[in-house]
């Protein structure tokens, strides 16, 4: 037995309601279980879209990275016919500190402080030279937000984290440098790079300004 | 109710030797500014009637100097002994001392000794019998275990660096400006008067540059100023600069 009733005055089961005075389709007049019915095909079509987006994104996100990577490549290329230490001068031009790029290197500072006064470096090392001024070199060409790449890979990549892009470089992650560049979630770098960094428990030690002004150590107020 | 047991805080230790320090041995240049964490050679320290020997600066980075430019009369020194080697996974059960491994490159390991230590003259330790510089991360530990001896207090070494970083980054400006006037043939008792000089010039911003050091986005850019300006005077673009 089917009742018509209003939205709201259901009767039991099998009520056959209005929704005000619209009617829906040719049938007109359509059933609480046609509505959920139709719900439930419209989420899982909505559901399936989003898989197929992120499908997609993956994809493209596959491109832009074996896109990137060429383009590197390339440039590192050009950068190699370049000497050892003009390219360690182009990096110094930009601002970068010693102590950084040694880091960034995997030396010590007194092996770069060689590298400068001519003594050759190993090919392995050579070639990152070369790659990281070819990065510097896309960063600042290519992504219009970066007018400072020293001063930008300096830059904690979350107020919680001490992770910047000079910790990305020294451990080999140009595709995270690129990544964050491109799309500015330092969030998500770290959710990558490093997968605890939001668990960690904050420091009950606070950096403050001292009696003097001078930075001083004191316990977070709880 | 039961009492929890308070959670058991340790002391750090680095994630290899080499990284403790900057420079050891034949590496140290007198460019370097004396700074915490400095090990010296023939220190006698008063009080501890040991004779000469190694000794690290304890000063806290921004407790070296007067007015910023001399360093201050008597310096914080501990002595600096031969030590086992210690595991870096057994560092914090040593909390009396700080394991300095492979100090001079020899293959032998030494420990700072904090029960040790005195004041020394600064004028009494010579540039020259300077054996090795630690690193940041080196002197963060140092600062670490020095406190904990001290107060028992345990400070976290992010946060350690936190508060000196703008100082690491200033002793670095200042490393970097004595070897360029070196190398151009300055006199060397004026450079740490012209760097200061410079340092606490606003180069027309409204703050000086020292004061924006604190800032990780300036350091960069103020990098950039000093070896332009190093460059100038280097290449006799500008004059000589006048003694201090």
């Amino acid at each position: 037995m089917t009742v018509k009733t209003d939205i709201g005055e259901s009767s039991g089961a099998g009520t056959e309601t209005t929704i005000g005075t619209r009617r829906t389709g040719i049938g007109g007049t359509r059933t609480l279980a046609d509505i959920v019915g139709d719900a439930t095909m419209g989420r899982r079509s909505a559901e399936s879209l989003r898989e197929e987006a992120d499908r997609l994104s993956a994809g493209f996100g596959h491109i832009e990275h074996d896109g990137l990577r060429e383009m590197l490549r390339h440039r590192t290329g050009q950068k190699k016919k370049e000497s050892l230490v003009d390219r360690l001068n182009t990096l110094s031009g930009l601002g970068f500190a010693w102590a950084d790029l040694a880091r960034i290197f995997g030396v010590s500072v007194p092996a770069l402080r060689k590298w400068r006064q001519g003594e050759t470096a190993s090919p392995a090392n050579d070639f990152r030279v070369a790659e990281v001024t070819a990065l510097c070199e896309m960063l600042t060409d290519d992504v219009p937000t970066i007018s400072d790449v020293a001063s930008w890979l300096e830059m904690p990549l979350a107020v919680e984290s001490p992770v910047t892009g000079i910790t990305l470089l020294a451990e080999g992650r140009n595709d995270l440098v690129f990544r964050y560049a491109r799309d500015g979630d330092g969030d998500a770098i770290l959710d990558e790079f490093d997968p605890g960094w939001r668990e960690r428990p904050q420091s009950s030690v606070v950096v403050v300004a001292g009696p003097d002004g001078l930075p001083a150590l004191t316990i977070r107020d709880r | 109710m039961t009492q929890q047991p308070p959670e058991q805080e340790e002391l750090e230790s680095p994630p290899s030797a080499d990284a403790l320090y900057l420079y050891r041995a034949d590496e140290v240049l007198p460019h370097r500014p004396v700074q915490t964490g400095d090990v010296f050679d023939g220190v006698e320290i008063p009080g501890l009637d040991d004779g000469p020997g190694l000794a690290i600066v304890l000063n806290h980075p921004c407790s070296m100097r007067s007015k910023g430019v001399d360093l201050v009369d008597r310096l914080q020194m501990a002595r600096v002994t031969q030590h086992a080697e210690v595991p870096l996974k057994a560092w914090k059960g040593y909390q009396r001392v700080m394991p300095l491994p492979d100090l001079l490159q020899d293959d032998d390991h030494y420990a700072v000794q904090f029960s040790d230590f005195g004041l020394v003259r600064s004028d009494r330790i010579g540039l020259d019998r300077r054996v090795a510089c630690l690193d940041p991360l080196g002197i963060n530990l140092l600062q670490q275990r020095f406190i904990f001896y001290i107060s028992r207090f345990i400070a976290p070494t992010l946060e350690l660096h936190k508060s000196c970083a703008a100082v690491f980054h200033e002793i670095a400006f200042m490393e970097e400006w004595n070897t360029a006037w070196d190398e151009a043939g300055f006199p060397a008792d004026d450079a740490a008067s012209a760097f200061h000089d410079w340092i606490r010039d606003d180069g027309g911003s409204g703050r000086t540059r020292q004061s924006r050091l604190p800032e990780e986005q300036q350091r960069a850019p103020i990098r950039r100023e000093m070896r332009a300006h190093l460059r100038e005077l280097t290449a006799g673009t500008t004059s000589t600069p006048e003694p201090s």
